[in-house]
């Protein structure tokens, strides 16, 4: 079993690093395509 | 269709740490962006199969993984991929977090059997519990918990931090290591 404390280490990295894409703003093709499909569902 | 508001909205909520974990998954936004659009035009074109009060989040982590695994790293097996090339486009925010270790940090990620790096993303960075992991993945809690412990300590090796002593002062860890000393690191 690791060290607690190196445990906490890769912890935060990790969440780092994961937390930097979902921060982004949906690029435009996956919000162009959600738009599509709403216009679709609602005709 | 007739579309539930709600889960629309759930949706959209869901899918920035969706992409997160694609392209965590992936290692490459381009990659990953493709695989979120098709998860979406699935989840979609599925949604009177999903069930009202479960999990929707879950839902659509299970589709993107199960469509990752089945189609696109087949394909990319096919076309890829110089190493070196590859690692390249690892780090995509070098403005963000120039630190070198991130980058280090990156590749030993990207180094993990897939079934590690997924048990050890869902639980430690997309917010599962052990019990929602094991049924996005389709396997036992007790799977999941060993892939997570293995996947630390695979990532713990490779980027030679296997004791407190290799870890060394750094700013945003610093804090909670003399929060732990102070407790006396006792757990």
């Amino acid at each position: 079993m690791l060290d607690r404390q190196v445990q906490v280490h890769i912890g935060r990295k990790l969440k780092a690093v994961y937390d930097e894409v979902a921060a982004e703003p949906l690029p435009k093709e996956i919000l162009d395509l959600l738009a599509k499909l709403e216009g679709r569902s609602s005709e | 269709m007739k579309l539930n508001p709600q889960v629309t909205d759930e949706m959209l909520k869901s899918l920035r740490s969706l992409r997160a974990f694609a392209v965590s998954l992936c290692g490459r936004t381009d990659v990953a962006d493709d695989l979120v659009q098709e998860t979406i035009v699935k989840a979609w074109s599925n949604l009177d199969k999903f069930e009202e009060g479960t999990n929707l989040q879950a839902w659509l982590f299970t589709i993107l993984r199960n469509h990752y695994y089945s189609e696109i790293r087949k394909r990319r097996r096919e076309i890829e991929d110089v190493e070196g090339r590859y690692s390249a486009t690892l780090a995509t925010h070098p403005e963000q977090y120039g630190h070198l270790d991130m980058a280090d940090f990156k590749a030993a990620m990207q180094k993990l059997p897939d079934d590690q790096r997924e048990a050890l993303i869902l639980v430690g960075a997309s917010g599962f519990s052990y019990e929602d992991a094991a049924k996005i993945c389709g396997v036992a809690i007790g799977t999941i918990k060993s892939r997570v412990n293995r996947a630390r300590t695979h990532l713990a090796k490779r980027l030679n931090i296997e004791s407190t002593a290799d870890i060394g002062p750094d700013p945003t860890s610093e804090a909670t290591f003399s929060a732990l000393r102070q407790s006396g690191g006792k757990e």
